[in-house]
């Protein structure tokens, strides 16, 4: 059989954990890459007036596909298929995922719906919705063709790819632990991905039901969302944002869990109240499911309905905050607080700025400001100060710790340093002058703006080119790392868990666990 | 060698990098800077534009200050702690007191926050016993048919040539909807085709056009005539979305 693993038998068939793990990756950061051209040309078209580089249409096509991409095919893919795959058996103790065949299927899944979002972008003109296909625009009035089905599918094959993913961790956390290893015993990452996993198995049928009630609306000449056959357009928005919401927290909270681990590698010891940990995980993963209205404010909800979801929205920033507080009493002593090393750099940005983002989003669950608010740039500076500076400086954090796993070597912590001074100038200059556009009152998607947001504009593209050049000297760092093969002057198995021996050697073998190891706890 | 090469690369990168961000700048020519940058009157941050609501102003001031006083101190106390312990502590791994702390203090300061942000929603419902004056705003792709009593038959109000190439503003549509000044107003929204939003920026006042549905805002405008008001179409509705502005004279 497959024993000579050629090429095709060792990439295509294969169900090793890692493997899948580094496809997630390369597949991810592929598309990280892709939506940040995407995100640069947006940029660009908003530095003046008037048409530039790109036209009307393909400005909301852009648009739209940055989103799509950014959240289904980097976020998603890096921190649950790719840090999920790699970390999970090892953390675990066990040989490999309980359904490894199923891990390969959730993998393959995902190029062919990679394919499909670009094909949807070159038929006709591509998808001009928005990332939330509301419709009536969604439906054949506004976006004629073929174009919004083809997205429809490659979203039906993202919830397929990941349900099935999150199946299989959940089957191996339940299942596959080490005998000695009880629920109170399991790593912080692991966690956070069980209750991603959750959150994904519940909330992804009720989109997929959503947008399969817009494709046969579309197609089929069903009027669910059509008033002239009694339906409402409100009903998708509802159907969406039931999934919306537990979705920014599904991108969120693996990142948690990483954040926990490196911290603890750091610092060198646990992370502060380890159950109090996990139980404000678990507020936050139930909570994001009684929120979701918030993003609907302006569409007519009854008064007493917008007051209970301001009131609940507000609510799950305590479970957050305390997050953010034990993490900030887990760097207890002085040294570590102004310690400069890569990893606590990164560390200190994500803390501050995901507190920011988090800020602003309290600001916007109110209901009557979100009056204001809604859908303007105060909106998008939000969701990027969380997103762009939470889940993906969490990427950045992970990969940077698990590196001398994952690659081998170790990346150089002087560039690092400066690649992450870098990067930090520039996602904040992106994003913090936005806040004031959005105050000021321009609203969201806009393809022009009136003449005096000109100077924010103008700063925010400064930002976002800055930043693509600190993701290019990321990319120039690993190359360098790769090149000079530097061993890690850490012990790998400390970037697994704080304990047990060195058992994993840099970067992780094939088969680490042939049978199952027990940790045990030493007090 | 690579030891030298690779930084190489990594200084001219750098110059690169600040080079291209800000070169742009340098085409523009200093007049057209100094004309955009000021016009508007000397204030870059735009707070509620301009905002006769002071509930609204005063609200978010408020807020602003005891989130940012109330979590502010927590970090604060936390980080002082933090600063003047001499070492890493492997026996701080849990504390009952501490944890109760930080869950009641900021539960505390989002009821202080949440307390003014319900009255305020629910100020909005407040109605007098006046019987208010209804106008219908109908959106459609990409402009807004309004029909007040006070004119005959439905004003189309598209955005004004002038407003699309002139730039000064796009807030000029040839149908300027006339509305009654201190009188309370009835604004019943609707659709026929895509999802439009309508808002009047200084009155802080936004709904959403739907199709087969009505939503409507009770407000009211200021006491002087001939004042302004304008707004623009707030959901993604295509491609001449930003093309759809509202436009309010008192009289």
């Amino acid at each position: 059989m497959i024993t000579k693993l050629l090429f095709v038998g060792r990439w295509l068939i294969r169900t090793n954990h890692k493997d899948i793990g580094t496809l997630y990756f390369i597949l991810g950061i592929f598309s990280g890459v892709f939506g940040r051209v995407l995100r640069v040309l947006i940029r660009t078209e908003l530095r003046f007036q008037g048409p530039s580089i790109i036209s009307e249409i393909s400005y909301n096509v852009t648009i739209t596909a940055h989103g799509l991409i950014m959240i289904f095919f980097f976020v998603i893919p890096i921190l649950m298929g790719g840090f999920g795959n790699w970390l999970l058996p090892l953390m675990l103790g066990c040989g490999d995922m309980a359904f490894p065949r199923l891990n390969n299927f959730s993998f393959w899944l995902l190029p062919p719906r990679l394919g499909l979002l670009l094909i949807r972008s070159l038929v006709e003109v591509g998808v001009g919705a928005g990332w939330t296909i509301y419709p009536p625009l969604s439906r054949i009035l506004g976006q004629p063709g073929m174009r919004v089905d083809f997205a429809i599918f490659s979203l039906h094959i993202a919830g397929a790819s990941s349900i099935g993913g999150s199946i299989n961790f959940l089957c191996t956390i339940t299942n596959l632990r080490n005998p000695g290893m009880g629920w109170d015993s399991l790593s912080l990452f692991i966690w956070g991905v069980f209750f991603t996993a959750i959150l994904l198995v519940i909330s992804l049928p009720v989109f997929a039901g959503g947008i399969t009630i817009l494709l046969t609306d579309r197609n089929f000449n069903t009027t669910f969302f059509d008033p002239n056959g009694g339906g409402d357009p409100v009903l998708f928005s509802h159907l969406f944002w039931f999934f919306g919401h537990p979705e920014v927290y599904i991108l969120i909270l693996p990142g948690f869990g990483i954040v926990s681990q490196v911290l603890m590698v750091e610092i060198g010891k646990e992370p502060f109240g380890y159950v109090g940990m996990v139980y404000a995980i678990a507020r936050i993963g139930v909570l994001g499911f009684l929120v979701w209205a918030h993003h609907i404010f302006t569409m007519g909800m009854d008064i007493d309905t917008r007051a209970y979801f301001t009131g609940v929205t507000m609510l799950i920033a305590i479970p957050t905050g305390v997050k953010i507080f034990r993490w900030v009493s887990t760097i207890q002593g002085r040294g570590k607080i102004v310690g400069r090393s890569l990893r606590t750099l990164w560390i200190k940005g994500f803390l501050i700025l995901f507190t920011l983002g988090g800020l602003t989003g309290i600001i916007l669950a109110n209901a009557r400001i979100d009056l204001a608010l809604h859908d303007t740039y105060y909106v998008v500076a939000h969701f990027h100060y969380v997103l762009r500076m939470g889940a993906v400086f969490t990427i950045f954090i992970g990969f940077i710790h698990y590196y001398p796993l994952f690659l081998g070597g170790e990346l150089d912590k002087f560039y690092g340093k400066i690649q992450f001074y870098l990067m930090f100038l520039g996602v904040n200059l992106t994003f913090f002058p936005q806040h004031f556009l959005g105050m000021g009152g321009i609203p969201r998607r806009y393809y022009d703006f009136r003449r005096r947001f000109w100077f924010w504009h103008e700063i925010s593209r400064i930002g976002s080119f800055i930043s693509l050049f600190a993701l290019r000297l990321f990319f120039l760092l690993v190359i360098m790392s790769l090149l000079e093969k530097k061993e890690s002057d850490e012990s790998p198995l400390k970037t697994i868990s704080n304990r047990g021996s060195s058992l994993f050697s840099s970067p992780g073998e094939l088969h680490t666990i042939l049978e199952p190891i027990y940790f045990i706890k030493k007090n | 060698m690579i030891k030298i090469f690779i930084p190489t690369i990594f200084l001219i990168f750098l110059i690169f990098v600040f080079i291209f961000s800000f070169f742009p700048i340098f085409l523009i020519p200093i007049e057209e800077i100094r004309k955009r940058v000021f016009l508007s009157k000397n204030s870059l941050i735009l707070i509620f534009e301009e905002s006769n609501n002071e509930e609204i102003l005063m609200f978010h001031d408020r807020f602003m200050f005891s989130w940012i006083l109330g979590i502010g101190l927590m970090a604060f106390i936390l980080l002082l702690r933090i600063y003047f312990s001499p070492e890493v502590s492997k026996i701080f791994k849990g504390n009952f007191m501490v944890e109760v702390v930080w869950v009641i203090f900021p539960s505390l300061v989002l009821l202080r926050i949440g307390r003014p942000s319900i009255e305020l929603l629910y100020s909005e419902e407040e109605r007098e016993e006046v019987n208010p004056l209804v106008f219908k705003s109908t959106g459609l792709q990409w402009f807004w048919v309004y029909e007040t009593p006070r004119t005959e038959g439905e004003v189309e109000a598209y955005i004004q040539k002038e407003g699309r190439e002139d730039f000064i503003s796009f807030l000029r549509a040839d149908g300027e909807l006339e509305l009654p000044r201190l009188s309370p107003l009835i604004n019943i929204i609707t659709s026929e085709d895509v999802i439009h939003s309508w808002t009047i920026v200084r009155e802080i006042i936004k709904m959403d056009a739907i199709s087969g549905r009505i939503n409507s805002i009770y407000f009211s405008l200021s006491r002087l005539e001939n004042s302004k008001y304008f707004g623009q179409c707030s959901e993604l509705c295509g491609i001449n979305h930003r093309f759809m502005p509202i436009s309010i004279k008192t009289f």
